[in-house]
């Protein structure tokens, strides 16, 4: 009943996510029991290994509507604050706003999916055709009967992993919304630049030793590490540009581009390091299918891949769309003492351009290392 | 036709009218400003004060009247001539520091020099100098959100006045100051407008506050209540009533 009434005040803006979440979940939700009519139509003795490998496949489809779900939840405060604020004034606590705002994604994700469930069950009683000769029969698994339970626990993954990935993004600081500037700033700590720099350095090691010995377990592992690396190494990477580019005694226009992406690497460096790593590994993989003739890239792969990628722009969108929001907070000041628009247009251009080139060379490093590691 | 101002007022404004989403601020303002003096604009909050000084700094263009800064129109320039107006000849102090949360102290009070195109080296040693004398020096290389709104407003203070402005407007400029600095900050900025031929217009709310002035202006909905007159007794005596608050014996 909340959620009707919460619904009922959604405007183009929040109906156009909670759609898209709901497509995406949709998406994953036809991979999951694509995978399950698969195993159905198996006849009995049938080993798990392959079927167990199309469940696997779903997995990165599920990740990215999670993460997509995460992001959403966590901008959602900033763009309803009066939402918030009202809720808040109603006695709802930083828990309670959690649980409602996970409840909220987890919503749209099972809307998703039973939208899929549906048209399966629409295609398996051949009361709709998209394909002509029973050739979907195979993957709807209309020779078998489907398992209630199999398809429940299935589908129950989407919102439960929308929900708790949503539930674990929203930060208690972030649902009462407070005055951006207030927030102190975040330096890179000892720690974390160790592990930035460390961890890319040891992986990279594991990964060239492994190629030389022709071992491609410790490759993958190897990989696994330095991409891990990399990504932590993004925010690190971002404030250490942002901090050379106000280094010295900078003019108006480097100073503010400096500072902001300083100001700004925490917040945008995980969109920013996952989208580099998603696309490092897509750039390979497309490589990859490329140069072997005879595995034909199947549609399903590329529905997955536009819905992975689809969903880290959007992570990346929303983001930058938050940032936007703490950005017209401080042009206030900026306007007041008459700054021109050439010097606020040019700090967002190097700024932007500082941030590209630092996902460029992180996307170039993954990348690089994943096409090593698969070379063995 | 309009009538040019006399010479020796920096700023000269008649007739102004502006409302906010039609509802009117300002209802037909005329006020003259002379190089170098302290004028209050006093009265309780929501009488225009406010609107006043971001019309006559340029910051939002007057619906109608016009405004001349050194026998210069301000009211017939398109948007990019104000901000460079603002830039480079006035200063602003408001309510709420205003600092840009990314950038520290002597950071924030530099960038308007670099923004008038001052040379970085002079703006360094110059926003250095001018947080020494509002006391926050030892605060020069922390941000905004690791400082308290007194220091912060001292540095918005430090901002205001350090590229030597013709003009500085200061809206409630001691609103976030505790009551004892008040007076220190107010004396810092009378110095550096008798030092530095500054011209100081300040908006208040407070009795106190606007005795500091060589003249005050006394508003109520979005009017001129008394002719503005030199240190008038009975301008401050109507302030006092509307803000009992801040009565002190005279």
């Amino acid at each position: 009943m909340f959620y009707l009434r919460v619904a009922r005040g959604y405007r183009a803006l929040d109906l156009l996510r909670w759609t898209l979440t709901s497509v995406a979940s949709a998406v994953v939700a036809a991979l999951l029991l694509r995978a399950l009519g698969r195993a159905v139509s198996t006849p009995a003795p049938a080993p798990a290994g392959p079927a167990l490998g199309r469940l696997l496949w779903c997995l990165p489809a599920l990740a990215a509507v999670a993460y997509l779900a995460g992001a959403w939840a966590r901008a959602l405060p900033l763009q309803q604050p009066e939402r918030m604020t009202g809720l808040v004034a109603a006695g709802v606590g930083p828990l309670r706003m959690r649980l409602l705002l996970a409840g909220e994604m987890a919503l749209a994700c099972a809307c998703g999916a039973l939208v899929a469930l549906a048209g399966f069950l629409l295609l398996r009683a051949h009361l709709l055709e998209i394909l002509p000769d029973g050739r979907l029969d195979d993957a709807l698994g209309t020779h078998g009967s489907l398992p209630v339970a199999g398809t429940i626990t299935l589908l129950a993954l989407v919102p439960l992993f929308g929900g708790v990935a949503a539930a674990a993004a929203v930060r208690p600081s972030d649902v009462i919304p407070v005055d951006g500037s207030d927030e102190p700033q975040r330096r890179p700590t000892v720690r974390r630049v160790a592990l930035a720099a460390g961890l890319p350095a040891f992986g990279t090691l594991i990964v060239v030793t492994a190629v030389r010995v022709n071992a491609p377990e410790a490759a993958a592992v190897g990989w696994f590490v330095a991409t891990t690396g990399i990504a932590l190494a993004v925010p690190v990477l971002l404030y250490g540009a942002g901090h050379s580019l106000a280094w010295g005694r900078p003019r108006a226009t480097r100073l503010l581009a400096g500072r902001g992406l300083q100001a700004q690497a925490w917040r945008l460096g995980t969109p920013l390091a996952v989208l580099s790593v998603a696309g490092a590994l897509g750039a390979v993989a497309w490589l990859q299918y490329a140069d072997t003739p005879h595995r034909r890239l199947g549609p399903l792969a590329l529905i997955e891949a536009a819905l992975v990628a689809l969903c880290v722009l959007g992570a990346l969108l929303t983001r930058l769309a938050e940032l936007a929001g703490a950005h017209r907070a401080a042009y206030g000041p900026l306007r007041r003492m008459g700054a021109p628009t050439s010097v606020l247009q040019g700090s967002v251009a190097l700024r932007t351009a500082a941030a590209g080139a630092v996902v460029l060379a992180a996307g170039t490093g993954a990348g690089l290392l994943a096409a090593a590691a698969l070379s063995v | 036709m309009s009538v040019a101002p006399p010479d020796n007022d920096v700023l000269w404004a008649r007739s102004l009218v502006k409302s906010h989403h039609g509802t009117p601020a300002l209802r037909g303002v005329s006020l003259n400003v002379r190089e170098g003096e302290v004028l209050a604009v006093a009265g309780p909050s929501g009488c225009g004060k406010s609107t006043l000084l971001d019309v006559l700094s340029g910051m939002h263009p007057a619906d109608e009247g016009e405004i001349w800064f050194n026998s210069s129109p301000v009211h017939t320039l398109g948007r990019v001539a104000r901000e460079r107006l603002r830039r480079e000849r006035f200063g602003y102090v408001g309510p709420e520091p205003q600092l840009v949360p990314e950038l520290n102290a002597r950071e924030n009070v530099a960038l308007p020099m670099l923004l008038a195109g001052i040379s970085r080296k002079v703006a360094a040693t110059s926003a250095a100098e001018w947080l020494e004398r509002l006391d926050v020096a030892d605060c020069a290389k922390r941000r905004p959100a690791e400082l308290l709104q007194d220091q912060r407003q001292r540095i918005a203070v430090a901002r205001a006045l350090a590229a030597e402005p013709a003009v500085v407007f200061a809206d409630e400029p001691t609103a976030p100051l505790h009551r004892e600095s008040q007076d220190q900050v107010m004396r810092i900025l009378l110095t550096a407008s008798r030092s530095h031929k500054i011209t100081l217009i300040l908006a208040t709310h407070d009795a106190s506050v606007a005795r500091y002035a060589n003249r005050v202006a006394v508003m109520a909905d979005g009017r001129l209540a008394t002719p503005v007159d030199a240190r008038d007794a009975v301008a401050l005596s109507e302030l006092e009533e509307d803000a009992p608050t801040c009565s002190t014996s005279v």
